[in-house]
């Protein structure tokens, strides 16, 4: 699987950050914000076929759909994430690149 | 010919004590927060204003009345902001000046809008290679 990261500051005064873990196709979301349980989702790209997923169609029980693309390329899947980053982020962070991941 | 300069008088909404209060709510708010990503720039005030704008940048190919780009916002709003749109022009296209009728923002949310070139119907692919980016704007409140 290949991901990118889409960087983004989040809204509000509360900081919340997103994790990911990442088994085969499959990608484990978590929205956290200090002071509070973090949620979790898994989203399971397994079947979907060559081309591209229709992001807009997810659910998910995480305040903000994490997925801003999802297609399969010659059998890899490739992902677009949300990253919620701090005010003063390096620069990988707030230009990320294409990144292999499992 | 000569210049016409405006008067207040024209626009009988905008008062003297109106223009104060501006002032004065600019006055009490400063910058809290300004950076960029690879979405665009912002600035956050500390009366929760915030404004971001992104490109001049590529559209897409979406269909034959959409050259679309999906704009994902540098920083997140709390509501739904007020977003605009505008054309680079970087290349002399006869096509893309007959045929590009209205440079538009839509599906705004707290997070992303497209901005795009529309058309009746006449886009191909390869059109968004014409040579003319977009730039949007959005404003709105990021607390």
């Amino acid at each position: 699987m290949r991901v990118k990261f889409v960087p983004q500051r989040p809204a509000g005064t509360d900081e919340p950050r997103f994790g990911y873990g990442f088994d085969g196709d499959v990608i484990t979301a978590t929205y956290a914000v200090e002071g509070q349980e973090s949620i979790t989702d898994t989203f399971d790209f397994s079947t979907l076929p060559d081309g591209e997923a229709q992001v807009e169609l997810i659910e998910t029980v995480l305040p903000v759909n994490p997925i801003k693309s999802a297609k399969r390329v010659n059998g890899e899947i490739w992902v677009e994430l949300l990253w919620y980053h701090g005010p003063d982020a390096p620069e990988s962070e707030r230009f990320p690149q294409w990144q292999e991941v499992s | 010919m000569s210049l016409y300069i405006p008067k207040m008088s024209d626009t009988p909404g905008v008062t003297i004590p109106g223009l104060a209060s501006n002032f004065q709510a600019l006055d009490g708010s400063q910058i809290v927060e300004w950076g960029s990503n690879e979405n665009g720039t912002y600035w956050r005030w500390e009366s929760g204003l915030q404004v971001c704008y992104i490109g001049p940048v590529d559209t897409e190919f979406a269909n034959p009345s959409n050259l679309i780009y999906w704009w994902i916002y540098p920083a997140a709003f709390a509501s739904i902001p007020r977003v605009y749109a505008t054309g680079y022009y970087q290349a002399y296209s006869v096509k893309f000046l007959s045929t590009a009728h209205i440079v538009y923002s839509r599906d705004a949310s707290s997070t992303a809008a497209a901005i795009g070139f529309g058309s009746d119907g006449a886009w191909v692919d390869e059109d968004q290679s014409l040579g003319d980016l977009i730039m949007g704007y959005a404003i709105g409140r990021w607390k």
